[in-house]
Protein backbone atom coordinates (compact mmCIF):
# COMPACT_ATOMS: atom_id res chain seq x y z
CA UNK A 1 0.00 0.00 0.00
CA UNK A 2 3.27 2.38 0.81
CA UNK A 3 4.28 1.39 -2.35
CA UNK A 4 1.40 2.02 -3.99
CA UNK A 5 1.39 6.20 -2.47
CA UNK A 6 4.69 6.70 -3.17
CA UNK A 7 4.43 5.92 -6.51
CA UNK A 8 1.30 8.03 -6.91
CA UNK A 9 3.26 10.74 -5.15
CA UNK A 10 5.69 10.83 -7.08
CA UNK A 11 3.25 10.99 -10.42
CA UNK A 12 1.82 13.89 -8.86
CA UNK A 13 5.21 15.60 -8.15
CA UNK A 14 6.12 15.08 -11.42
CA UNK A 15 3.61 15.96 -12.98
CA UNK A 16 3.50 19.18 -11.86
CA UNK A 17 7.27 19.69 -12.29
CA UNK A 18 6.68 18.46 -15.71
CA UNK A 19 7.56 22.27 -17.11
CA UNK A 20 10.65 22.20 -15.53
CA UNK A 21 12.02 18.94 -16.30
CA UNK A 22 11.15 19.36 -19.62
CA UNK A 23 13.18 22.72 -19.62
CA UNK A 24 16.04 20.93 -18.20
CA UNK A 25 16.29 18.42 -20.71
CA UNK A 26 15.92 20.74 -23.59
CA UNK A 27 18.59 22.79 -22.11
CA UNK A 28 20.62 19.39 -22.08
CA UNK A 29 19.75 19.13 -25.44
CA UNK A 30 21.01 21.32 -26.22
CA UNK A 31 24.10 21.25 -24.63
CA UNK A 32 24.67 17.68 -25.39
CA UNK A 33 24.09 19.29 -29.82
CA UNK A 34 26.70 21.64 -29.03
CA UNK A 35 29.19 19.82 -27.58
CA UNK A 36 28.69 16.89 -30.35
CA UNK A 37 29.17 19.72 -32.85
CA UNK A 38 32.52 20.98 -31.59
CA UNK A 39 33.79 17.03 -30.61
CA UNK A 40 32.90 17.20 -34.24
CA UNK A 41 35.17 19.46 -35.85
CA UNK A 42 38.03 18.42 -32.95
CA UNK A 43 37.99 15.36 -34.92
CA UNK A 44 38.43 16.75 -38.77
CA UNK A 45 41.11 18.94 -36.91
CA UNK A 46 43.21 16.25 -35.18
CA UNK A 47 42.84 14.15 -38.75
CA UNK A 48 44.35 16.64 -40.53
CA UNK A 49 46.94 18.03 -38.13
CA UNK A 50 47.81 15.42 -36.08
CA UNK A 51 46.35 12.17 -37.26
CA UNK A 52 44.63 11.32 -33.70
CA UNK A 53 41.18 11.05 -32.49
CA UNK A 54 38.85 12.62 -29.99
CA UNK A 55 37.90 9.33 -29.08
CA UNK A 56 41.56 8.41 -27.65
CA UNK A 57 42.36 7.70 -24.40
CA UNK A 58 43.41 11.06 -22.46
CA UNK A 59 46.93 11.62 -20.91
CA UNK A 60 45.94 11.41 -18.03
CA UNK A 61 44.31 7.96 -18.28
CA UNK A 62 47.55 6.72 -20.25
CA UNK A 63 49.65 7.92 -17.28
CA UNK A 64 46.92 6.30 -15.24
CA UNK A 65 47.51 3.11 -16.45
CA UNK A 66 51.42 3.15 -16.72
CA UNK A 67 51.40 4.04 -13.02
CA UNK A 68 49.13 0.91 -12.46
CA UNK A 69 51.14 -1.33 -15.18
CA UNK A 70 54.41 -0.26 -12.84
CA UNK A 71 52.76 -1.15 -9.50
CA UNK A 72 51.57 -4.69 -11.18
CA UNK A 73 55.13 -5.34 -11.88
CA UNK A 74 56.87 -4.55 -9.07
CA UNK A 75 54.79 -6.91 -7.17
CA UNK A 76 55.45 -9.33 -9.26
CA UNK A 77 59.09 -8.70 -8.95
CA UNK A 78 58.82 -9.05 -5.42
CA UNK A 79 56.98 -12.09 -5.28
CA UNK A 80 59.62 -13.82 -7.98
CA UNK A 81 62.43 -12.38 -6.07
CA UNK A 82 61.87 -14.21 -2.73
CA UNK A 83 64.40 -17.11 -1.96
CA UNK A 84 63.34 -20.59 -1.77
CA UNK A 85 63.23 -22.02 1.45
CA UNK A 86 66.47 -24.52 2.24
CA UNK A 87 65.80 -27.07 5.41
CA UNK A 88 68.36 -28.71 7.44
CA UNK A 89 66.97 -32.21 7.20
CA UNK A 90 69.21 -33.27 4.31
CA UNK A 91 66.39 -33.93 1.83
CA UNK A 92 65.24 -30.69 1.08
CA UNK A 93 61.82 -31.42 2.36
CA UNK A 94 59.84 -29.29 4.82
CA UNK A 95 59.73 -30.66 8.14
CA UNK A 96 56.21 -29.63 9.00
CA UNK A 97 55.04 -31.92 6.59
CA UNK A 98 56.80 -34.63 7.07
CA UNK A 99 56.01 -34.58 10.65
CA UNK A 100 52.66 -33.88 8.84
CA UNK A 101 53.30 -37.47 7.24
CA UNK A 102 54.64 -39.36 9.78
CA UNK A 103 51.34 -38.49 12.34
CA UNK A 104 49.08 -39.75 9.76
CA UNK A 105 51.28 -42.94 8.91
CA UNK A 106 51.13 -43.74 13.35
CA UNK A 107 46.90 -42.61 13.82
CA UNK A 108 45.80 -44.49 10.25
CA UNK A 109 47.42 -47.20 9.72
CA UNK A 110 49.81 -46.26 6.92
CA UNK A 111 47.20 -44.26 4.87
CA UNK A 112 48.97 -40.77 3.69
CA UNK A 113 46.46 -38.08 3.21
CA UNK B 1 -23.82 19.03 0.43
CA UNK B 2 -26.79 20.00 -0.72
CA UNK B 3 -25.21 20.52 -4.44
CA UNK B 4 -24.37 17.06 -4.10
CA UNK B 5 -27.64 15.67 -3.52
CA UNK B 6 -28.33 17.02 -6.93
CA UNK B 7 -26.11 15.07 -8.84
CA UNK B 8 -27.91 12.75 -11.01
CA UNK B 9 -26.47 9.03 -11.19
CA UNK B 10 -25.04 10.40 -14.45
CA UNK B 11 -23.14 12.65 -13.09
CA UNK B 12 -21.99 10.44 -10.08
CA UNK B 13 -20.48 7.82 -12.90
CA UNK B 14 -18.99 10.45 -14.84
CA UNK B 15 -17.30 12.03 -11.31
CA UNK B 16 -16.16 8.71 -10.12
CA UNK B 17 -14.69 7.26 -13.81
CA UNK B 18 -12.85 10.94 -13.93
CA UNK B 19 -11.38 10.29 -10.22
CA UNK B 20 -10.69 6.83 -11.19
CA UNK B 21 -8.93 8.29 -14.56
CA UNK B 22 -6.52 10.89 -12.73
CA UNK B 23 -5.33 8.52 -10.07
CA UNK B 24 -4.36 5.77 -12.89
CA UNK B 25 -2.87 8.76 -14.43
CA UNK B 26 -0.44 9.28 -11.36
CA UNK B 27 0.36 5.87 -10.81
CA UNK B 28 1.00 5.33 -14.18
CA UNK B 29 3.67 8.06 -14.78
CA UNK B 30 4.78 7.55 -11.26
CA UNK B 31 5.50 3.98 -12.48
CA UNK B 32 7.29 5.48 -15.58
CA UNK B 33 9.55 7.27 -13.48
CA UNK B 34 10.84 4.72 -11.54
CA UNK B 35 11.60 2.82 -14.36
CA UNK B 36 13.12 5.97 -16.02
CA UNK B 37 15.24 6.35 -12.16
CA UNK B 38 16.36 3.07 -12.69
CA UNK B 39 17.51 3.03 -16.12
CA UNK B 40 19.46 6.58 -15.35
CA UNK B 41 20.93 4.94 -12.02
CA UNK B 42 22.26 1.99 -14.64
CA UNK B 43 23.76 4.25 -16.96
CA UNK B 44 25.21 6.50 -14.37
CA UNK B 45 27.41 3.13 -13.38
CA UNK B 46 29.81 3.70 -16.47
CA UNK B 47 31.47 6.79 -14.67
CA UNK B 48 33.01 3.76 -12.15
CA UNK B 49 33.94 2.15 -15.36
CA UNK B 50 36.08 4.64 -17.01
CA UNK B 51 37.40 6.55 -13.59
CA UNK B 52 38.22 3.40 -12.16
CA UNK B 53 42.08 2.99 -13.29
CA UNK B 54 42.46 7.51 -12.66
CA UNK B 55 41.14 7.31 -9.03
CA UNK B 56 42.92 4.07 -8.45
CA UNK B 57 46.33 4.68 -9.61
CA UNK B 58 45.91 8.14 -7.81
CA UNK B 59 46.53 10.79 -10.25
CA UNK B 60 44.05 13.09 -9.01
CA UNK B 61 43.39 14.18 -5.79
CA UNK B 62 40.80 16.66 -5.93
CA UNK B 63 37.29 16.59 -6.58
CA UNK B 64 37.46 19.76 -9.22
CA UNK B 65 40.35 17.47 -11.68
CA UNK B 66 37.47 14.34 -10.87
CA UNK B 67 34.90 16.70 -12.71
CA UNK B 68 36.74 17.92 -15.05
CA UNK B 69 38.32 14.68 -16.28
CA UNK B 70 34.25 13.25 -15.93
CA UNK B 71 33.48 15.55 -18.29
CA UNK B 72 35.60 14.92 -20.73
CA UNK B 73 34.77 11.56 -20.74
CA UNK B 74 31.00 11.77 -20.78
CA UNK B 75 31.48 14.16 -23.79
CA UNK B 76 33.95 11.30 -25.52
CA UNK B 77 31.20 8.58 -24.22
CA UNK B 78 28.60 10.64 -25.96
CA UNK B 79 30.62 11.48 -29.21
CA UNK B 80 30.82 7.48 -29.43
CA UNK B 81 27.56 6.33 -28.91
CA UNK B 82 25.86 9.12 -30.75
CA UNK B 83 26.92 8.61 -34.00
CA UNK B 84 24.54 5.52 -34.94
CA UNK B 85 21.21 7.76 -34.25
CA UNK B 86 23.38 10.66 -35.87
CA UNK B 87 23.20 8.64 -39.39
CA UNK B 88 19.88 7.49 -39.40
CA UNK B 89 18.67 11.21 -38.45
CA UNK B 90 20.73 12.87 -41.45
CA UNK B 91 19.44 9.93 -43.33
CA UNK B 92 15.52 11.19 -42.56
CA UNK B 93 16.61 14.55 -43.10
CA UNK B 94 18.11 13.91 -47.04
CA UNK B 95 15.23 12.43 -47.79
CA UNK B 96 12.93 14.78 -46.60
CA UNK B 97 15.26 17.33 -48.13
CA UNK B 98 14.28 15.72 -51.70
CA UNK B 99 10.74 15.46 -50.33
CA UNK B 100 11.05 19.75 -50.23
CA UNK B 101 13.07 19.87 -53.45
CA UNK B 102 10.41 17.89 -55.76
CA UNK B 103 7.44 18.96 -53.80
CA UNK B 104 7.66 22.63 -52.68
CA UNK B 105 6.02 20.93 -49.32
CA UNK B 106 7.30 22.58 -45.88
CA UNK B 107 8.30 19.30 -43.32
CA UNK B 108 5.26 20.40 -40.56
CA UNK B 109 2.84 21.53 -43.03
CA UNK B 110 2.54 17.75 -45.09
CA UNK B 111 4.39 15.11 -43.23
CA UNK B 112 2.27 13.95 -40.74
CA UNK B 113 -1.23 14.82 -42.94
CA UNK B 114 -3.53 12.07 -43.64
CA UNK B 115 -3.67 12.60 -48.02
CA UNK B 116 0.21 13.69 -48.26
CA UNK B 117 2.11 11.75 -45.18
CA UNK B 118 2.45 9.83 -42.60
CA UNK B 119 -0.65 10.02 -40.89
CA UNK B 120 -2.64 8.02 -43.40
CA UNK B 121 -0.79 5.10 -41.91
CA UNK B 122 -2.97 5.93 -37.81
CA UNK B 123 -6.67 5.95 -37.18
CA UNK B 124 -7.28 9.80 -36.61
CA UNK B 125 -10.06 10.32 -34.68
CA UNK B 126 -12.86 13.12 -34.64
CA UNK B 127 -12.17 14.47 -30.91
CA UNK B 128 -12.85 18.13 -31.77
CA UNK B 129 -16.55 17.56 -32.61
CA UNK B 130 -16.64 14.78 -30.17
CA UNK B 131 -19.77 15.27 -27.94
CA UNK B 132 -18.44 16.08 -24.50
CA UNK B 133 -19.98 14.86 -21.23
CA UNK B 134 -21.57 17.19 -18.66
CA UNK B 135 -21.13 17.54 -14.74
CA UNK B 136 -24.41 19.41 -13.37
CA UNK B 137 -25.12 21.01 -16.75
CA UNK B 138 -21.32 21.94 -16.87
CA UNK B 139 -19.33 20.71 -19.83
CA UNK B 140 -15.96 19.02 -19.32
CA UNK B 141 -13.13 18.08 -21.66
CA UNK B 142 -13.97 14.04 -21.40
CA UNK B 143 -15.90 13.04 -24.37
CA UNK B 144 -19.29 11.39 -23.55
CA UNK B 145 -18.90 8.78 -26.32
CA UNK B 146 -16.09 7.64 -28.54
CA UNK B 147 -15.92 10.01 -31.49
CA UNK B 148 -15.96 9.10 -35.59
CA UNK B 149 -13.39 7.42 -37.18
CA UNK B 150 -11.68 10.26 -39.50
CA UNK B 151 -9.28 7.70 -41.07
CA UNK B 152 -8.64 4.00 -41.23
CA UNK B 153 -4.83 3.06 -42.21
CA UNK B 154 -3.99 3.21 -45.70
CA UNK B 155 -1.53 3.47 -48.20
CA UNK B 156 -1.14 6.45 -50.32
CA UNK B 157 0.47 5.77 -53.48
CA UNK B 158 1.74 10.00 -53.87
CA UNK B 159 5.86 10.79 -53.55
CA UNK B 160 5.16 12.99 -51.03
CA UNK B 161 3.57 9.85 -48.81
CA UNK B 162 5.97 7.42 -50.04
CA UNK B 163 9.02 9.40 -48.91
CA UNK B 164 7.05 10.46 -45.74
CA UNK B 165 6.75 6.14 -45.24
CA UNK B 166 10.83 5.66 -46.43
CA UNK B 167 12.05 8.47 -43.79
CA UNK B 168 9.50 7.89 -40.54
CA UNK B 169 11.29 4.78 -39.46
CA UNK B 170 14.60 6.54 -39.59
CA UNK B 171 13.07 9.49 -38.26
CA UNK B 172 11.67 7.56 -35.35
CA UNK B 173 14.19 5.06 -34.27
CA UNK B 174 17.07 7.94 -34.91
CA UNK B 175 15.00 10.05 -32.10
CA UNK B 176 14.55 7.29 -29.72
CA UNK B 177 18.24 6.05 -29.81
CA UNK B 178 18.94 9.80 -29.74
CA UNK B 179 17.11 10.45 -26.37
CA UNK B 180 18.34 7.21 -24.74
CA UNK B 181 21.95 8.56 -25.58
CA UNK B 182 20.98 12.02 -24.07
CA UNK B 183 19.49 10.15 -21.13
CA UNK B 184 22.56 8.32 -20.61
CA UNK B 185 24.27 12.25 -20.75
CA UNK B 186 22.43 13.20 -17.89
CA UNK B 187 22.68 10.31 -15.84
CA UNK B 188 26.53 10.05 -15.98
CA UNK B 189 26.70 14.08 -15.61
CA UNK B 190 24.61 13.61 -12.34
CA UNK B 191 26.70 10.61 -11.22
CA UNK B 192 30.40 12.13 -11.75
CA UNK B 193 29.13 15.06 -9.47
CA UNK B 194 27.81 12.74 -6.79
CA UNK B 195 31.34 10.96 -7.33
CA UNK B 196 33.20 14.10 -7.36
CA UNK B 197 32.59 14.65 -3.30
CA UNK B 198 31.93 10.77 -2.54
CA UNK B 199 35.83 9.54 -3.66
CA UNK B 200 37.60 11.98 -2.32
CA UNK B 201 35.49 12.30 1.28
CA UNK B 202 37.70 11.54 4.30
CA UNK B 203 35.95 9.67 6.59
CA UNK B 204 37.06 10.38 10.48
CA UNK B 205 35.45 7.16 11.96
CA UNK B 206 38.18 4.89 10.71
CA UNK B 207 40.93 7.28 12.17
CA UNK B 208 39.34 6.86 15.55
CA UNK B 209 38.75 3.20 15.19
CA UNK B 210 42.50 3.10 14.48
CA UNK B 211 44.00 4.94 17.42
Amino acid sequence: MMSILKTFGLGLLCTILSPLILVVFVLYFIYSLIGIIIMFFITVYRYFAKGGSVLDELEIEKKAKQILKNQEEQRMNMYNNIAPQTYLNGNNSSPVTDNYINYSNENNGGEQK
Amino acid sequence: MIYLLKLTENDKRILIAIFLLVILVFLLVGLIVNIIRRIMARQGRAVDTYMYDIIKAKVITKPSEFRRIGFLKNFQTLYKKIRLPIILLFISFVICLVRFIVTKELFFTTYFSVDKGIGSLFYQWDWANAEKSTILGIPTIFPAQWPDVLNVPHFEGNFSSITAYISFPFLTVGLILYFGHLLAFISRSIQTRKLSHKVFQKDLSKVINEI
